[in-house]
C-alpha cells in the first residue's frame, strides 16, 4: 500500500517539480506543511521523497535538525526555522533556506517540532544517502546504524558505492557486514544472495538470524491428489496422522473449499428437532430416537429428502483427506536461497549452543568456585586449630559486601577486583582478627 | 540505647501531635475534614507523600478562598505505612473517631481494595488518584486515575501505528496491577492480530535487581525480523535495574523502544536519566504540557514545596478530584455523601492540560491520553496526544468483562450485567 502510494507520489512530483525549482525550500515546505506538522511513520514517507527529489541546497541540513528536535514553528504565518538562543529569554529566527538571521521572537509565538522516534527512524533512513560518504566518521556511524534499524531496496546501491571510498577500517568492516545484510534483503541475483547468506554461517549476531528468517517463512498449503506444481518451494510435505491431525487437514480442506463442512453434534440435533412431522423424524418416531445410531439414521433419512444438509462421514473424510497433499510451503519461491538460509541457520544455532555452552560452565565454574571457597575456608580453618570456625558465614558476608561496595566505587571489573580482597583483609583485621 | 531514646521522643511528639490536633478539632467546631490517606513512610512513601503535600496545599488555597459553605477546611492526616491492612484500619479511624466528610488518598490497587470495605461498610468517600487496572467500580469511590483505556490501550495503538512494533514483550511487577493490564493487552494484541508467539509475558517480584536474563531474552526476540517494543508495568526502583540493563546491552530506545506506565516525574527526578533517554510514558499528564492554567499550577506547588519539586500525573488527579469535590459541596449545600455523590457526576473542571475533565456516571473522569518521550532533563517531550477520552471501568476486550457496565445515576449500579439486565452486585468485588 505504502509502495503504491509512494510511486502515485513520484509520479505527481515529476510533474511537481517546476513549482519546486521556481520557489526555495520554504517555499516547497510550505507545501507538505500539514504532513510536517503533524508527521507519522505511515506518512511521511511520499514528503521526504519529495524533500530529497527536489535536491534544494540546505534540504539535509532541514531534516537533519528536524529529526533532532531542533526546527520551530512559527505559530502566526507556519513557517519553519531554525532558532538561536538570543538575549532576554528571545529566540534569534534563522532562515531555513539561507542559513541568514530573520529577526527575534518569543517562545511563546514558536512551536517546536517534535517528530516522534518513528518519524525518526524514517527521516534518518531518508538523510543516509547524505551521510554515508560524509567526511565526518560520526555522521557516516550515524548513517550506518539507521539504515540497521530501516533500510530499504534503494539503499542497497548507495552503500555498495560508499564502500570503496571508505578509510576508517572499524566503519569499512561494518559497512561491509551491513552490506551483505542487505544483499540477502534486497539481492538482485540468486548468486550473490546466496554467497551473502553463506558469508553468515557462525555468526551469533541477533542481525543475522533477523535478515535470514523472514526467508524462511513457510504457510501451510493443500494440493490436489496430482501432487505439488513444480516450481513450489516446498519445505516439508505433511502426513495426515503423523505431521497434521487429519481432523486439522479435513479443515483446511473446508476452508479451502475443496470439501463440505461437518454439521455438528448438536446442530444435528437442532435439526432433527427442527423437522419433526406428526411425532415423526424422517421417517423414525421421535420415541424411538434415543440413540445415536437412531439419531444418525433419522439425520441421513432426512438429508435423503433434502431437508438438512448431508452428513459427511468419516470414511469421506478419511478418503478427502488422502486425496491431497499437505505441505508447508516457503514464501521465497527460490530453493537455493532458502537452502543456503536453511543450512546457515543450523550453523549458526550450532555456534549460538556452543557459546551458550560455555557461558554455563562458567557459570557453574564461578559458582562451584565460590562454595569450593567456603568450604576449604572451613576445613583449613578446622584443619589447623581444631576448632569450627562458627563466624566463617560473617567472613563470607564481609567479602561478599566489600566486593560490591568496591564495585560501586571503582566501576572497572578489573581493578576492583584487586582492590576488593585488600579492603576485604583490612574489614575482617578490624573486625578483631 | 540511643535509638530507644530517640523512638521515645518521636512517639511523645507524635501524642503530642495528636493530642494537639484533636483538642484543635474540638476548639473549632466550624471545620470540614478532609482525611489524606497516604503512606508517609515505607516503600510507597516516595511516591505517595508528594500527593499529601499536594492536598494540603489545595486545602491551603481552598481556605485562603474562604472555605467552603462558608467553614474553613482541615486536613486529617494519617500514615498507613505502606502496610496495606493498615490503609482499612486507618480509613476506619478517619470514618469513626475523625469523623472526615471526604477522604483523598491510597496509590497501589492492593491498598485500594484494602480500604474499599471500610468505606463501602461506613459510607465514606474516597477519591483515588492513581491510574489502575479498572475492573472495579464502586459508590463510594472517585476514580480521578486513568482507567486503561485512557493510559495502556492508546500506548499499546501508539506501538502498533507510530512505531510499526510487530512483536510485544509485556514485562511487570507481580501484582494485581500489572497482571489485570497485561491480560487485558494480550487479549487486545490478539484481536488486532499479533499471534500468541509474538507477545512474551514475563513477570518479577517488588525491587527485583537481576535483569540480565530477561533483557538478553527480549533481544533475543528480535531474531525473526521483527520489530521488538517493550511495554513495562514495572513498579517501582526495579525500573532503575532494568534500564540499566537495557542500555549495558548497547539498545537504546530507537531499537527496542520501552514504554512505561509508572514512571513519571516523580521517579525519574531521584534517577540518572541518560539511560532513559527516548523511552516513553503513557499518561495523562506531564509536567511539560503547554498551557497557562499548568505553568499556574507550577509555580503555585513549587513556592509551596520548593524550587526543586517536579508535578506528576497523580498530582493533576488530584488537582481535579479535590475542586470538583469543592464544586460538589458547594453544588449540594452539604457535606453528606450521598448529596456530594450526586453532585459530583456531571461535574465539568479544566485540567491542566487545556482541556476539559467531566466526572461521569461510573465514577471515571474524561482524559486526554499523552504519550512523552523522556528527556536528559528527566522531563518528558510529549509526542502524542489525544483528545479527552472517556474512562471505561469495566474493559472491553475481555471476554468475561465486556458485557459489564457500570452507572451509578441510571442504573444505580457498579457492576450491571447488560446481557441479563441485572446488577451483579451492588458493593465492589474485593
Amino acid at each position: 500500500m505504502l509502495r503504491i502510494l509512494l510511486i502515485v507520489f513520484a509520479a505527481l512530483m515529476s510533474l511537481a517539480p517546476l513549482h519546486a525549482q521556481e520557489g526555495d525550500l520554504n517555499a516547497l515546505l510550505e507545501t507538505h506543511r500539514a504532513s510536517i506538522e503533524k508527521p507519522s511513520r505511515t506518512t511521511i514517507g511520499p514528503v521526504l521523497e519529495a524533500l530529497v527529489e527536489s535536491q534544494q541546497p540546505g534540504v539535509d541540513v532541514f531534516m537533519e535538525k528536524w529529526r533532532e528536535k531542533e526546527v520551530w514553528q512559527r505559530k502566526s504565518d507556519g513557517r519553519f526555522f531554525f532558532v538561536r538562543k538570543a538575549e532576554g529569554g528571545k529566540l534569534t529566527l534563522i532562515d531555513v533556506a539561507t542559513g541568514e538571521e530573520a529577526g527575534l521572537a518569543d517562545k511563546a509565538e514558536l512551536d517546536n517540532l517534535k517528530p516522534n522516534s518513528g518519524v525518526r527512524g524514517v527521516i534518518a533512513a531518508a538523510l543516509v544517502q547524505f551521510q554515508l560518504s560524509d567526511p565526518d566518521p560520526e555522521r557516516r556511524l550515524q548513517a550506518l546504524t539507521a539504515l540497521e534499524r530501516d533500510a530499504n531496496e534503494s539503499h542497497l546501491s548507495i552503500l555498495r558505492a560508499a564502500i570503496d571510498s571508505e578509510t576508517v577500517p572499524a566503519i569499512k568492516a561494518r559497512k561491509e557486514r551491513l552490506q551483505r545484510l542487505l544483499t540477502i534483503k534486497f539481492g538482485f541475483d540468486q548468486a550473490t544472495r546466496v554467497a551473502a547468506i553463506e558469508s553468515f554461517a557462525g555468526d551469533p549476531g541477533v542481525d543475522a538470524r533477523a535478515a535470514l528468517n523472514p526467508l524462511l517463512v513457510t504457510s501451510l498449503k493443500v494440493f490436489d491428489a496430482t501432487g505439488v506444481p513444480a516450481g513450489t518451494n516446498v519445505a516439508r510435505i505433511l502426513k495426515p496422522g503423523r505431521d497434521i491431525d487429519p481432523e486439522a487437514a479435513y479443515q483446511l480442506l473446508v476452508e479451502a473449499g475443496e470439501a463440505r463442512p461437518v454439521v455438528p453434534l448438536d446442530q444435528r440435533k437442532q435439526a432433527l428437532a427442527a423437522n419433526i412431522v406428526d411425532g415423526k423424524v424422517g421417517g423414525i418416531p421421535v420415541s424411538d430416537l434415543v440413540t445415536q445410531a437412531a439419531r444418525d439414521r433419522a439425520y441421513l433419512a432426512l438429508a435423503a429428502e433434502g431437508a438438512v444438509p448431508p452428513l459427511v462421514t468419516a470414511d469421506e473424510r478419511a478418503q478427502a483427506v488422502a486425496n491431497h497433499v499437505f505441505a508447508d510451503v516457503y514464501a521465497e519461491p527460490d530453493a537455493a536461497l532458502t537452502d543456503a538460509a536453511r543450512e546457515t541457520l543450523d550453523a549458526i544455532s550450532g555456534t549460538v549452543g556452543f557459546y551458550r555452552f560455555l557461558d554455563l560452565a562458567l557459570d557453574a565454574l564461578s559458582l562451584a568456585s565460590i562454595y569450593f571457597l567456603a568450604a576449604i575456608g572451613l576445613a583449613i580453618t578446622f584443619g589447623v586449630m581444631g576448632v569450627i570456625n562458627m563466624a566463617h558465614g560473617e567472613f563470607i558476608m564481609i567479602g561478599a559486601y566489600t566486593g560490591y561496595v568496591v564495585q560501586q566505587v571503582i566501576p572497572d571489573y578489573t581493578i576492583s577486583t584487586l582492590v576488593a580482597p585488600s579492603r576485604s583483609w583490612r574489614a575482617s583485621r578490624s573486625n578483631g582478627w | 540505647m540511643k535509638i530507644t531514646t530517640k523512638w521515645q521522643i518521636a512517639g511523645a511528639a507524635a501524642f503530642i501531635t495528636t493530642t494537639v490536633l484533636t483538642h484543635a478539632a474540638y476548639a473549632q467546631e466550624e471545620t470540614i475534614k478532609v482525611g489524606v490517606l497516604h503512606s508517609l513512610s515505607g516503600t510507597m512513601a516516595i511516591s505517595e507523600t508528594t500527593l499529601k503535600d499536594t492536598v494540603l496545599m489545595l486545602i491551603e488555597q481552598q481556605n485562603a478562598k474562604g472555605g467552603v459553605l462558608g467553614k474553613k477546611l482541615e486536613a486529617v492526616v494519617v500514615d498507613p505505612a505502606s502496610d496495606w491492612p493498615l490503609f482499612a484500619e486507618k480509613a476506619r479511624e478517619l470514618l469513626t473517631v475523625d469523623k472526615v466528610d471526604v477522604m483523598f488518598g491510597c496509590w497501589t490497587s492492593v491498598s485500594r481494595k484494602s480500604v474499599l470495605p471500610v468505606i463501602e461498610e461506613l459510607n465514606g468517600l474516597l477519591f483515588y488518584p492513581v491510574q489502575y487496572e479498572g475492573e472495579e467500580s464502586s459508590k463510594n469511590v472517585f476514580y480521578t486515575g486513568a482507567a486503561p483505556n485512557q493510559q495502556a490501550i492508546p500506548a499499546t495503538d501508539y506501538f502498533l501505528e507510530e512505531l510499526g512494533v510487530e512483536k510485544f514483550a509485556l514485562l511487570g511487577t507481580d501484582y494485581v496491577y500489572p497482571r489485570t493490564t497485561n491480560k487485558i493487552l494480550e487479549q487486545y494484541l490478539k484481536d488486532k492480530g499479533i499471534p500468541a508467539e509474538d507477545i512474551f509475558v514475563n513477570y518479577t517480584p517488588f525491587g527485583h535487581s537481576d535483569w540480565s536474563k530477561i533483557v538478553a531474552d527480549v533481544v533475543a526476540l528480535g531474531a525473526d525480523g521483527k520489530k521488538v517494543g517493550v511495554i513495562s508495568t514495572i513498579n517501582g526502583d526495579a525500573n532503575i535495574g532494568f534500564y540499566k540493563e537495557l542500555a549495558a546491552a548497547g539498545i537504546s530506545a530507537d531499537d527496542i523502544p520501552v514504554v512505561a506506565f509508572s514512571v513519571g516525574e516523580e521517579e525519574l527526578s531521584g534517577l540518572d536519566t541518560t539511560n532513559l533517554v527516548g523511552h516513553l510514558a503513557a499518561w495523562n499528564y506531564f509536567q511539560s504540557a503547554d498551557a497557562p492554567v499548568n505553568a499556574e499550577f507550577i509555580k503555585e506547588w513549587k513556592a509551596f514545596a520548593g524550587e526543586k519539586r517536579v508535578t506528576n500525573d497523580p498530582m493533576e488527579a488530584t488537582y481535579i478530584g479535590f475542586n470538583m469535590w469543592v464544586n460538589a459541596v458547594e453544588a449540594a449545600g452539604t457535606t453528606d455523601v450521598d448529596a456530594v455523590t450526586t453532585a459530583m457526576v456531571g461535574q465539568k473542571f479544566p485540567n491542566l492540560t487545556g482541556t476539559e475533565a467531566e466526572m461521569l456516571p461510573n465514577h471515571h473522569l474524561t482524559k486526554p491520553v499523552l504519550i512523552g518521550e523522556i528527556q536528559a532533563d528527566g522531563q518528558f517531550d510529549i509526542v502524542s496526544q489525544t483528545e479527552p477520552v472517556p474512562g471505561d471501568a469495566w474493559t472491553d476486550y475481555l471476554p468475561e468483562s465486556k458485557m459489564l457496565e457500570s452507572d451509578w445515576v441510571e442504573l444505580k449500579c457498579g457492576m450491571y450485567n447488560t446481557e441479563t439486565k441485572t446488577c451483579v452486585q451492588l458493593n465492589s468485588n474485593y
